[in-house]
Parts: C-alpha cells; sequence; structure tokens
C-alpha cells in the first residue's frame, strides 16, 4: 500500500468518467503500437517513394529529384521483366510443390498410428532449421565433387558424370524451388493439420455407413473443410515466396547469369552491389504495390466469399 | 486390408522422416569428421573416427562466439521490446470498439505483406544518417518490422479467445481495466505469449535480410550472416560450416522442444493469415 498508491489510485479516479478514464487507458494501450509502426514501417516506406524519385549513391547524403525516370527505366529494361518471370515461376513452382507435400503429410499425421507425434516433430524440422544453415548444409551436398548427392546418383549409375546443380539455368531454378519446397513445406502441413483435426468424425463415418470409400471420403469431405483454409495458404505463401530474398539470395544470388534472378534479388543488387540508391527503391516499390495491390483484391474478393456463405 | 493400410502408414511416415531428415543428419556426420574425412569420395554415411576438432576450432580461431552473442542479444531484446509494445497494443485492438478496430487491422495484415528488402533500403539510408548501422538498437528495430505485426496479429487471436465475461466479472468487483488486464487477462493469455514470444525469438534469430544490410563491421555481425561467411570464402571447410550449423540450430530446436504444444497451436493461429 502506501501513500503513494493512494494518491496514484486518487489521480486516476479523479473527476473524469469512467468513460473517459477508458478512452485514456485505450489510448495509453494503443499508441506505442502506432508510434513504433509509423516510425519503423510507414515512414520507411514513404520515404523509399521519395528514395526511388532520385538519382542518388548508396553513399551520397543527398540525390537528385528525376522524377519517375527510375520508374521509366526500369519498366524499359529486359532484366526486370526476366526477374518478374523469374519470381512467378519462383514462386508458383514452389508453392505448388509446397501445397501437395504439405497436405499429403498433413493427411497422413491425421491417421492415427503409434509414434505420430514423433514424426510430426521431425517433419516440422526442416522450417525450424534456420534458413542459411538448411541452405549452406544443402548447397555442400549438392556439390559437383564433393555432394553427396551426385555421388549417390553417381555409384546408383542413374547418371555418368556429375550434375551441375546449380550451374545451368533450368537446374538451378530447379533446386531452387526443390530446395524452398523442402524448407516450407512444414507451414503448410501443420496449418492443413490443423484445419483437418477439426472435422467431426461423425461425418466420416456417416459416409463409410453410406458405403463412400477413402477417395470419395477425401472428396466429399476433406477437400470440401480445407478448401477456404487451402486457398488463403496458396495466396499467402505464393506472395511470401515472390518477396523472398534470404534463400534466393544464398542459393544462387540470382545466377547463372541473372537466370534465377527474382525481383528482391535485382532490388539488393541495385542498391548495394551497384550502389544505385533510386533504382533498388524502385524495384523495391513496384514489388511492394504489386504485392499489396493483388493482396486486396484477394482480400476483397475472401470478404464477399464469406458474405455469400 | 486394413493391416495393408496400417503398414502404408508406416512405410509412408518412416520414408518421409528420413528424407526429410537427411540434411540435417548429414550436417551432424560432417560436423564430426575431421578435414582428411570430408573429402573422401564416396563420401560415408557416418564419420569412421568421429572428433569434435571442428567445434574446439570453431569456438576459439573464428568469430563465431561473437556472432552467437550478437544475435542472442539482439533476438533477446527484439522479443522484450516488441511483446512490450504489443501486449497493450492487441489487447486495445480486441477491447475498445471506437479504435477504428476493422482499418487498423486490415492496415497490418498490408504491412505483413511488406517484403523486408522494399524496407530494408530505405531503413538502411535512415538509420546510416542516425549512426544505426552497425549497431544493436539499429538491427532490433529493424527487426520490429516483422515482430511486432506479427505479434500483434498472434496476441490478437490469444485475447479473443479470453470470455469477455470474466474480465467484466473483475471489473464489476471493483477491479480497474489496468487491473483487470494484469490480474486476469494476461495469466490467461500466458500461452500465447509464450508462443508469441518464441516465435518472434526464432525470427530475429533466423533474420538473414536486415543483418546483412544493417551489419557490415566483422564484429557486429549476427550468426546467420556470419555463417553464410564461412562458404562465401575461397576455401569452402565444410567441417567448420556444419559445426556451426549445428550450434545455430540447437538453440531454436530447444526452444521448439520446450513449447512445442504451444508453437503448433501459435503456428496455426498465425500462419492462417
Amino acid at each position: 500500500m502506501g501513500p503513494f498508491r493512494a494518491w496514484l489510485r486518487a489521480a486516476f479516479s479523479s473527476p473524469r468518467t469512467a468513460r473517459q478514464r477508458e478512452r485514456l487507458f485505450a489510448l495509453a494501450c494503443i499508441s506505442p503500437t502506432v508510434f513504433l509502426i509509423s516510425a519503423v514501417i510507414v515512414y520507411p516506406a514513404l520515404f523509399s517513394f521519395w528514395l526511388s524519385l532520385q538519382h542518388r549513391d548508396l553513399f551520397a547524403p543527398t540525390g537528385t529529384f528525376v522524377g519517375v525516370a527510375n520508374y521509366a527505366y526500369l519498366l524499359s529494361r529486359q532484366e526486370f521483366w526476366q526477374s518478374f518471370w523469374n519470381g512467378i515461376v519462383f514462386s508458383f513452382g514452389s508453392v505448388a510443390l509446397q501445397t501437395l507435400l504439405g497436405v499429403g503429410l498433413a493427411l497422413l499425421l491425421n491417421r492415427p498410428f503409434k509414434g505420430r507425434d514423433f514424426v510430426r516433430s521431425a517433419l516440422l524440422f526442416p522450417y525450424l532449421v534456420p534458413s542459411v544453415v538448411a541452405i549452406l548444409v544443402i548447397r555442400w551436398m549438392l556439390n559437383d565433387l564433393y555432394g553427396i548427392l551426385n555421388s549417390w546418383l553417381l555409384q546408383l549409375q542413374i547418371v555418368s558424370a556429375p550434375v551441375a546443380w546449380l550451374g545451368t539455368p533450368t537446374m538451378a531454378m530447379l533446386s531452387l524451388v526443390g530446395i524452398n519446397t523442402w524448407m516450407f513445406y512444414p507451414f503448410v502441413m501443420i496449418v492443413v493439420l490443423a484445419r483437418l483435426q477439426m472435422i467431426p468424425l461423425e461425418l466420416y463415418e456417416a459416409a463409410r455407413v453410406d458405403g463412400a470409400g477413402p477417395l470419395s471420403q477425401f472428396r466429399n469431405i476433406t477437400l470440401p473443410q480445407i478448401h477456404a483454409v487451402l486457398a488463403l495458404l496458396v495466396l499467402v505463401r505464393t506472395l511470401w515466396m515472390f518477396n523472398k530474398f534470404d534463400t534466393v539470395w544464398l542459393i544462387t544470388q540470382g545466377g547463372p547469369f541473372g537466370t534465377t534472378q527474382t525481383l528482391p534479388v535485382m532490388a539488393y543488387l541495385r542498391a548495394f552491389s551497384l550502389y544505385e540508391l533510386g533504382t533498388g527503391a524502385a524495384v523495391g516499390m513496384l514489388l511492394c504495390v504489386l504485392l499489396v495491390g493483388i493482396f486486396v483484391v484477394y482480400h476483397r474478393w475472401m470478404l464477399r466469399a464469406a458474405e455469400r456463405l | 486390408m486394413r493391416r495393408l493400410a496400417a503398414t502404408a502408414t508406416y512405410v509412408t511416415a518412416t520414408v518421409a522422416v528420413i528424407v526429410m531428415l537427411f540434411p540435417l543428419f548429414w550436417m551432424m556426420s560432417l560436423s564430426f569428421r575431421a578435414d582428411t574425412e570430408q573429402f573422401v569420395i564416396p563420401p560415408t554415411l557416418l564419420p569412421a573416427e568421429p572428433v569434435v576438432g571442428n567445434y574446439t576450432r570453431l569456438l576459439q580461431e573464428t568469430n563465431f562466439g561473437w556472432y552467437v552473442w550478437n544475435s542472442l542479444v539482439i533476438a533477446t531484446a527484439t522479443v522484450v521490446f516488441t511483446l512490450t509494445i504489443a501486449c497493450p497494443g492487441a489487447y486495445a485492438l480486441t477491447r475498445f470498439s471506437f479504435l477504428a478496430r476493422p482499418v487498423f487491422a486490415t492496415g497490418i495484415l498490408f504491412i505483413y505483406m511488406f517484403p523486408p528488402i522494399f524496407l530494408g533500403i530505405p531503413l538502411f539510408v535512415i538509420f546510416s544518417s542516425l549512426k544505426l548501422t552497425n549497431s544493436f538498437v539499429g538491427l532490433v528495430l529493424a527487426h520490429t518490422t516483422f515482430a511486432l505485426p506479427f505479434l500483434l496479429w498472434m496476441l490478437r487471436d490469444f485475447f479473443l479467445a479470453i470470455p469477455r465475461e470474466l474480465e467484466e466479472a473483475a471489473l464489476v468487483d471493483g477491479c480497474s481495466r489496468p487491473g483487470a488486464l494484469r490480474r486476469v487477462v494476461l495469466p490467461l493469455a500466458r500461452p500465447g505469449l509464450i508462443a508469441a514470444g518464441i516465435f518472434a525469438f526464432i525470427l530475429s534469430w533466423n533474420d538473414y535480410v536486415y543483418a546483412l544490410i544493417l551489419m557490415t563491421s566483422e564484429s557486429r555481425k549476427t550468426i546467420t550472416v556470419g555463417l553464410s561467411l564461412f562458404v562465401e570464402s575461397t576455401t569452402i571447410e565444410p567441417g567448420l560450416m556444419t559445426a556451426g550449423g549445428v550450434l545455430v540450430t540447437v538453440p531454436v530446436l530447444v526452444l521448439f522442444m520446450f513449447v512445442q504444444r504451444y508453437l503448433v497451436q501459435g503456428l496455426a493461429a498465425g500462419a492462417i493469415r
């Protein structure tokens, strides 16, 4: 207790009405969040737009205003559209595989069997290993000379010469998609599994009584139930894969010859290798506008779909 | 028929676990090999003579220890700082209707979609002029750009799951609103807070993009960037690299084991967004 506490209580319950106090408390709760988001997200986002309108060197304190010249320059460059297309191939490819693998394993884990908890934790591992670690190890496994994968393929006589996993454009993209699938399928698996476990078992029992086989049970009960979650997952995963920087950068650095360069990698190279802050920021802006645009459209569509239900 | 299905389940589960965990097994296996055993063709599955030399060399002869320390400080600070801000924030979003909640909630959702590289470029410029590059404060602030929206979303779900009646009962009994938050809501949301905090820790620990952009001096590098240097240097040392990989991964897995129950629940709650 003590006088300080009594004073505090008196101050807090002084003439103000309960409603006012409530509002004051609400504002006190929310203002740090609002302030921080404004400072580290909203302001940098606006500042990035300002940067994208300038010619500016990475280490120069100021730049010259050039209007939309950076955007015009980028949109006329083959490199930009190539990166855009690479991003589409990369994100659609890896999301498709992540979803297939994730749903398949979720269905497996939804069956009762001994040691299921262990298997579930084990299958979650790739997602928990820091990306950098996973990539370094896998890149070493893919090494032409000393990688274990090539060694196996040679021993089993599936190939006659070591495969250059990251050496040719097609192989590099396939490896990129494969590695990212391995890293991120657990996300889909866990979310789908959580949804699967919410499906009432009576539905399956009723279907079995009606003589429905496993396949028809999947099509008529499971799929409609996980449909909404899947739609959302595919969207979110695609957007996230599209703006992935670290995995692409660490696996191929955009190579060979820019054939796996995506827009985030291009933004990074522009800003931090070529020291062109303006075009780097412009790539970032375009990427952001694209992602948020797709998201808004999809969000509206989801809301409308939800209303119809 | 039923036995066949059961066998198929076991076989699939076993194959899946072996395939998915192989890279991790391989990392362990390489980390306990002497240099002479690293480049044997064809490689053996297990080291012929397991040694711990890579680990001792890593800690004694490289800057690895510093990288670990930097990451530890940054991830811990990020969790403490962001949770302190997000807790009342998420609470306000769930309890006070006049805060234009829908607008704000959707706003956070948008921010969640911002690519890190998009914010990384302006943050580098801003932090350079504020002398916040190569600084723990700077990187913690950069990590709040993903940790805060994430925590707000996750905590929002946990707070929404707490029945308002409990809180109202406390208010009727003479508890103030802050008192009700502290005595009723926060204890009930504790599992969620722990899960959320650990998630934020792992996100920060695993970050590569912001650390790469903002921490350029050797002594300030984090574990992820530091580790990637082992490969970019001209001579690849698989032993050091994999030993480092094991040491970076172990804390994450230990954290995961502690809160596995909450983590799966939290991942599902946060991941639906």
